[in-house]
């Protein structure tokens, strides 16, 4: 065990330094800010551009009203003209608010000419140019505020069943999932109400469940959906404006009216020329040309005077490197705006500057999650995995910094887990969390968490005896990007426990401390690790992971209820497809150790393997294999002994052809398996033949179908080992509306049970937006007997629906 | 005049005392946490009376693993369980050794041969008296393995609808112990922990034998392309013994549904004068037969590389009215993704029809 540690500890620093080594900065896919750089920004020749193609506008055209008699703060823009100017200033006070706009008038006074204040001037510039000229009136710009209400989905259904013996009987779901949406932020509510009767009229168990979730996807597509409606986006990316004919025309005129000899100059030196040609490059033109052209020979003097004075033009121009650059990057920009004017999330990242919205508005385009009730939480094994709990939990992303906080009441016990009153762990905590870091969680990130628990009593488990325990977890969690070569993810995570109350009273003997002031005691007995690895290659159609965990006994985290503990686990999987994916190949091991004592090195040992093969002959047939074998073995001071194996070969074909003129779809399995385990009467040794056989054939409208499924224990060791199922349709549709399938069927076990019986589905849409279906299973047993706890006569099930979405 | 008389017996028989206060505790189930332990049960069979417990576990070459201190509580006539508040308040002391360490910090078990000592002192006048009950427990503990699904495994996505469910056995085995199995649909956007809890279950099985369930022939078989998730719970009557991690599966099947072109058959007339097409693994057109049954003349030659070789075109007739017609290209030998080609479509009425087309190699 040590060694493992030891290997453990080696192994995580030594990735984490080499990780860090090899980190590979990994580009946004859709940075708006690195966009807007690459427009140039605050570029003089843009700013010309707009306000030459916006003062070409008839006043008439822009329905804004215009603010008379202010003057805009920066020299930079003093060619907007009245009243084009004055409509500008009303859209920047319309697209920022009436408090901004203030600000902004004191500050033209105070921060003349500073760079933010031009930049500022500049974004406004774009959206005032990207406006649509129709727009009504510049208080639609506003996000709409008024309440709304939509009702997307409820219905109920209900389920009768007499296979779990005395816990069966009538369990029912009504459901409703609303949405309203309070000054354009969407928050969607979902109501269960899980009850369950048994056959003999008491109540089974049963939960109100309910929660509130903020639905960032419907808000992102609001946002979006109204700059859009306000604004042409790709005109505020200025792709209809041509820079390059621009800055031509630009550097033509300003030539030709250079003193002296400018027009002479024109003729020699090309507008192109002034935007490629560096200074040395222009000198050797200009004096390649001289030297050759008896008409324009210039004195040594004149030729200096007039590449200073197209130097200076140049300069105007932002010299030639910028530039060029700058056009460069106006072309790589277009080649995103359509995928930026796509994605809703992009859009909304710009609509702080286009148009005005509320702090809160503002706060939710950087909420990820926020959800009220009860609600699952999951960030990564070492903090949250799994979780389910009655509370609350939010993730905030902006400008790369990453925020979870999150509590509640954890619970585990299930709605169905009626007659489960007492266990072994305490049911439930009162858990708080914090996660925190650089980037976010699916992408590479550093973040560090902390979950606080201390154990509660669950009124669903009565009979659990919960002790007093305070735990506390901390985990440091790093995703790590190598670009096309693939991701790491390493995570460290350490638990500490305190248990213990009061006791008698007048004890003082013993007092426990807060789990966190002893935090980094028992350091390998509570430390979990893990590292993962995965990635592709695409040139090879391969795709890979590698990961290696390990816990030790002690590992106590109550933000992963399903975290496990001295446990060892490590394995691969690989998946390569070849032929435009037409044959596959698939292995997957997983290796995992859970030592059993703290002194001794005593194991439970399993061990996975997994071989999947798939080829696609033809359209018609595809062929595939499996190979399957898990195993436990149990290893230590009770000598060496394999207490479970399950071993499987499959092969199945997904055939779709023709006969007889009939279309058909079949699918079949044909298997071999081997299952030994101990139970308390002793081991038991199956060996199963199985065969599952799907055939489907349509019929136009109508269907009919088969399945057989074949299950036999060579050994006849296993109670459940024989089994035959046969069951036969016909799918058909009734008075138009209703889709009915009918289906006989038969079930033998041998010495346990015989049956046959009739299945009855009907499915039906009403007025187009309720939803019912129906479906009922009766079966006669012809032989039955008291083992047969899992085939019951009976089941139905009705549920009803009425949908708005 | 009762009370008097058991109190007299109290005094002159502690002995028989001693039997009146039982603990019933079963170490094969109860011995595998301190949870466990404390829900030992107490067996009076006297009237109400207030104890305090102390609990004393010790490991052989380890020495003292715990130790519990309740608070005083009553005991009710007949079977008692300590009550939660007794429990919650104990105050524990934990030994210093390896597996004390565990323990402290898990509250699990590791393996070992344990001793469990109960004992249980009356309550005079807020302070432990006599010592009325004292019983110990030995027992050679193996710790549960874990509760391990295997298949359908973790986010695999499966071709059958009724795929029978697996999973490692809970050992060592204990009498009585039995699996129950809950599976529910994942709805798009749901975390598997919350659809455990709020979607209507497509199993829910309890009473499982083996490591496995077949799929229950009368649980409704699973839709293509949704995704479920599912648990096991390991149970001895009313108890909890283990759960196993949710995991999830898919159910889509690669090659359930034949592809068929979603674009309706236009006619050839039509995609003639276009004279242009890009065929994704297949050709496809309208055609109109005034006349009787007849095969479907027609060729391809290839523009891109005129001396390439076309072998194995399909055999194709075509019946009266109209007919749509569907080559499938993937079928023929010698076709190159990326080449042009030309089709030479014999119209029944003897006119020729010809469609120059683009091929590209079906992409799943």
């Amino acid at each position: 065990m040590p060694v493992y540690r030891l290997f453990a500890a080696v192994c995580c620093l030594g990735l984490v330094t080499f990780a860090r080594a090899q980190q590979v900065p990994v580009r946004s896919p859709l940075a708006i800010d690195s966009l807007e750089n690459g427009l140039g920004n605050s570029s003089p020749l843009i700013r010309r551009a707009l306000v030459e193609s916006l003062n070409r506008l008839p006043a008439k055209a822009r329905q804004l009203p215009a603010i008379p008699g202010s003057q805009l703060p920066s020299p930079a823009f003093k060619d907007i003209k009245d009243p084009l100017r004055g409509q500008f200033l009303s859209y920047i006070q319309a697209s920022s608010g009436t408090a901004k706009f203030n600000q902004l008038q004191q500050g033209f006074g105070v921060l003349k000419d500073s760079a933010r204040m031009e930049q500022f001037l500049d974004n406004k510039l774009r959206g005032f140019y990207a406006l649509f000229k129709d727009h009504p009136a510049a208080s639609q710009l506003k996000l709409p505020g008024k309440p709304e209400n939509t009702l997307r989905k409820a219905g109920a259904q209900t389920a009768f069943g007499d296979t779990t013996g005395n816990a069966s009987g009538w369990w029912s779901n009504v459901e409703i999932q609303d949405r309203f949406t309070l000054g354009s932020i969407p928050v969607n509510l979902q109501y269960a109400n899980v009850s369950g009767y048994s056959r003999f009229g008491h109540d089974l168990s049963g939960e109100n469940l309910g929660n509130f979730k903020f639905d960032r996807e419907a808000y992102l597509q609001k946002v979006s959906a109204h700059v859009k409606k306000n604004y042409d986006l790709k005109k505020y990316f200025l792709d209809d404006i041509d820079f390059k004919s621009q800055l031509k025309q630009f550097a033509d005129v300003r030539m030709k009216s250079l003193a002296g000899a400018g027009d002479s100059l024109a003729r020699l030196i090309r507008p192109e020329d002034l935007i490629y040609l560096d200074s040395a490059q222009l000198r050797n033109q200009l004096l390649a040309i001289a030297n050759t052209d008896s008409l324009h020979r210039f004195s040594n003097a004149d030729l200096e005077a007039h590449l200073s004075k197209l130097l200076q033009l140049q300069k105007e121009l932002g010299g030639s490197l910028d530039v060029n650059s700058m056009l460069n990057r106006q072309h790589a920009v277009r080649g995103q705006i359509d995928q930026i004017i796509d994605n809703p999330a992009s859009v909304a990242d710009m609509a702080g500057n286009l148009i005005p919205m509320s702090g809160l508005q503002r706060l939710f385009l950087k909420i990820r999650e926020l959800n009220v009730g009860h609600i699952a939480a999951n960030a990564s094994k070492g903090s949250v995995s799994d979780l389910f709990m009655s509370g609350a939990a939010g993730s905030l992303f902006s400008k790369n910094k990453f925020l979870m906080l999150g509590a509640g009441k954890t619970r585990q016990a299930l709605p169905y887990d009626m007659g489960l009153e007492g266990g072994l762990n305490a049911p439930s905590s009162s858990l708080q969390f914090l996660r925190m870091g650089k980037g976010e969680l699916g992408g590479p990130h550093q973040h560090v968490s902390m979950v606080n628990a201390n154990t509660r009593r669950d009124a669903r488990m009565p009979d659990v005896r919960v002790l007093k325990q305070h735990i506390f977890a901390g985990a440091l969690s790093n995703q790590f990007s190598f670009g096309d070569y693939g991701k790491l993810d390493f995570e460290i995570s350490k638990s500490n426990s305190s248990t213990g109350g009061a006791g008698p009273a007048g004890d003082h003997a013993v007092v426990s401390k807060a789990a966190i002031a002893h935090f980094f005691d028992d350091f390998f007995v509570t430390l979990s690790t893990g590292l993962r690895y995965s990635g592709e290659v695409q040139d090879w159609g391969t795709t890979h992971s590698i990961y290696f965990n390990y816990s030790g006994l002690g590992y106590n985290n109550p933000g992963n209820p399903y975290a496990r503990r001295g446990m060892l686990a490590y394995g691969l999987r690989l998946k390569r497809s070849w032929l435009k994916n037409k044959a596959s190949v698939q292995l997957r091991t997983d290796f995992r150790d859970m030592a059993r004592s703290a002194v001794s090195g005593s194991q439970w040992k399993n061990r996975t393997l997994a071989l999947d093969g798939r080829y696609r002959l033809s359209k018609k047939l595809t062929l595939g294999a499996r190979i399957h074998e898990s195993s436990m073995r149990s290893t230590g001071g009770h000598g060496r002994s394999e207490v479970f194996v399950n071993r499987k070969v499959s092969f199945n074909s997904q055939w779709n052809a023709k006969m007889g003129g009939l279309r058909f779809f079949n699918q079949s399995v044909l298997g071999m398996q081997q299952l030994h385990y101990l139970t308390a009467a002793g081991p038991l040794k199956s060996l199963f033949l199985n065969t599952q056989v799907s055939h489907t054939i349509p019929l136009g409208e109508r269907m009919l179908s088969a399945n057989i499924f074949y299950n036999r224990d060579v050994r006849n060791a296993a109670i459940y080992g024989n089994l035959l199922t046969i069951d036969a349709g016909y799918h058909y549709r009734l008075l138009k509306v209703l889709q009915c399938g009918s289906s006989l069927t038969f079930l033998d076990n041998r010495n346990v049970v015989s049956q046959a019986g009739i299945r009855q589905q009907v499915a039906a849409t009403l007025l187009r937006r309720c939803q019912v279906n129906l479906s009922l299973d009766a079966r006669k047993s012809f032989m039955d007997s008291p083992q047969n706890y899992l085939y019951g006569n009976f089941r139905s099930e009705v549920s009803f629906f009425y949908m708005l979405n | 005049m009762k009370r008097y008389f058991s109190m007299l017996l109290l005094l002159v028989f502690p002995a028989l005392v001693h039997a009146q206060l039982t603990v019933n505790f079963m170490p094969e189930v109860q011995g595998r946490t301190l949870e466990g332990v404390m829900s030992a049960k107490l067996m009076n069979s006297q009237q109400r009376r207030s104890c305090y417990m102390v609990v004393r576990i010790t490991v052989a070459g380890g020495g003292l693993v715990a130790e519990a201190k309740t608070p005083a509580f009553d005991i009710q006539p007949g079977m008692n369980l300590l009550p939660q508040q007794a429990a919650y308040n104990a105050a524990w002391k934990f030994g210093s050794g390896k597996v004390a360490v565990v323990v402290k910090q898990s509250h699990q078990f590791p393996e070992g041969e344990y001793e469990y000592c109960f004992e249980l002192y009356e309550n005079v006048k807020g302070a432990p008296g006599e010592l009325v009950a004292d019983q110990c427990f030995n027992y050679d503990l193996q710790p549960l393995s874990p509760l391990m699904l295997t298949e359908p495994y973790e986010g695999d996505q499966i071709c059958e609808k009724r795929p029978p469910l697996f999973w490692q056995p809970l050992l060592p085995a204990i009498p009585g112990m039995e699996y129950r199995l809950l599976l529910v649909e994942v709805k798009p956007g749901q975390a598997r922990a919350e659809a455990l809890h709020y979607n209507m279950p497509v199993i829910r099985q309890a009473g499982i034998q083996a490591p496995m369930l077949l799929y229950p022939p009368l649980s409704r078989e699973l839709i293509e392309g949704k995704k479920y998730a599912w648990q096991v719970t390991a149970v001895r009557n009313d108890m909890v013994l283990a759960r196993s991690e949710v995991w999830d599966f898919t159910v889509k099947c690669e090659d359930s549904v034949a592809k068929r072109p979603v674009d309706s058959y236009r006619s050839i007339d039509d995609l003639a004068k276009g004279n242009f097409y890009i065929a994704e693994g297949n050709i496809h057109f309208a055609i109109d037969n005034p006349h009787n049954g007849q095969p479907l003349e027609y060729s391809i030659v290839s523009i891109s590389a005129p001396n390439a070789k076309l072998k194995k075109l399909p055999k194709l007739t075509l019946a009266t009215g109209r007919n749509h017609i569907l080559i499938d290209l993937e079928r023929v030998k010698g076709m190159t993704d990326g080449h042009y080609y030309l089709l030479s479509v014999r119209m029944p009425g003897g006119e020729t029809k010809q469609l120059r087309f683009l091929y590209k190699t079906e992409n799943e």
